[in-house]
């Protein structure tokens, strides 16, 4: 390409939206894994790279590879015995773009993806109801043996937006038994530009928007309220998360001369800041307590 | 994605200080979780979507 075929490139990806925050995937370049590297999980949900979903059937894992085009870390690996669904998701109410123009799509690919589709459209929150708009069903994908990068146009103009279009899904249906994806980008405009790449920081508070987990323990104090209800010391969320959070109890247990675990506790004051812990034990009221709790909080799309 | 969660039991959560429904305590694709009052919570929402199907009732706390 030539450097005034190459500035005219600039000027048209310039004029389309800014150079940086081009890239309106988290985690697109699949280097955040909070919930686990590997996971045989079959079920609709989010199992290891972090903003992905995955559902399949038969065995074998979604895991974590290195095996990576240049510039990359990791790439997502569908080990397992048949294909399945993967997909993500974009926040349209925080991204500051108008999402109902051209779009462009891109991502590297490594497998036989023959068989696979890729589907995007627009779509209320996925407890609230059924599509609203669908945009782009691609099929043409083909047989990559080695890493390639595949661009696709997604024409969202003339969609007029709805009440319902709290988030622009895209989805992958029969991903490939041994198919690896990395890169993947959504930006405005009509043009492909080089895959962002982010600091690992950065992509990790994006995604703590949306899931967070304590990587081990906290110890929050415990203020028995009573003899067997406590309140522990608010927890302090790292990033805001998009809505008040799913707060799951890992394990929990506080010490009174030897550890005792908590039983049917349940969280309180729950802000996309913070929450409270409110565990069950058997203890002098008014006698503080260490405690000690593993925790995850959900505030996926 | 069309969410498909399988919720299998759910209960008020109470905060004992109040008295006040603080949360949902449901146990969903087996894991026990404190899910929020919060409609943009895709957890609630579920709840709230199986409620009103008729499929899923909250049970009250027997605090």
């Amino acid at each position: 390409m030539s450097k005034a075929r190459g500035l005219a490139d600039l000027g048209n990806v310039y004029s389309d939206g800014a150079l940086s925050n081009r890239n309106m995937i988290v985690n697109g370049g699949f280097g955040v894994w909070q919930r686990a590297v590997s996971s045989s999980n079959l079920g609709l949900s989010y199992y290891t790279a972090d903003r992905f979903w995955s559902y399949a059937g038969g065995s074998g894992n979604v895991e974590r590879s290195t095996d990576v085009p240049d510039g990359f870390i990791y790439s997502l690996l569908w080990n397992r015995a048949s294909g399945g669904s993967l997909g993500t998701s974009v926040e349209l109410s925080r991204q500051g773009f108008n999402p109902y123009g051209m779009l462009t799509c891109s991502m590297y690919l490594k497998g036989n993806f023959t068989g696979t589709a890729l589907y995007l459209n627009f779509r209320n929150y996925s407890g609230g109801g059924a599509d609203s708009v669908a945009i782009t069903t691609k099929t043409d994908f083909g047989n990559y043996t080695d890493w390639t990068r595949v661009t696709i146009p997604v024409d969202c103009t003339g969609i007029a937006a709805h009440a319902n279009n709290k988030m622009l899904n895209i989805e992958f249906g029969n991903f490939p038994v041994g198919g690896k994806i990395t890169g993947l980008q959504l930006e405005a405009g009509d043009q492909s530009t080089p895959f962002e790449h982010r600091s690992y920081a950065d992509e990790l508070a994006r995604c703590q928007r949306y899931y967070q987990t304590s990587n081990g323990t906290t110890n929050p104090s415990i203020i028995p309220y009573n003899t067997t209800t406590g309140y522990a010391n608010s927890i302090q969320l790292p990033v805001k998360m998009r809505a008040s959070p799913t707060v799951s109890k890992t394990s929990g247990r506080y010490y009174g001369g030897v550890w005792y675990a908590t039983n049917n506790d349940v969280f309180g004051q729950v802000t996309p800041n913070a929450f409270t812990w409110i565990p069950r034990g058997s203890w002098t009221a008014y006698v503080p307590r260490l405690g000690e709790l593993s925790w995850t909080a959900d505030a996926e799309l | 994605m069309e969410t498909t969660m399988n919720i299998t039991s759910a209960t008020q959560g109470i905060d004992p200080m109040s008295g006040n429904p603080s949360s949902i305590q449901a146990t969903i694709d087996g894991q026990l979780m404190s899910i929020p009052l919060d409609p943009s919570n895709r957890h609630y929402a579920e709840v709230m979507r199986q409620v009103e199907a008729g499929t899923l009732v909250v049970l009250e706390a027997s605090v």
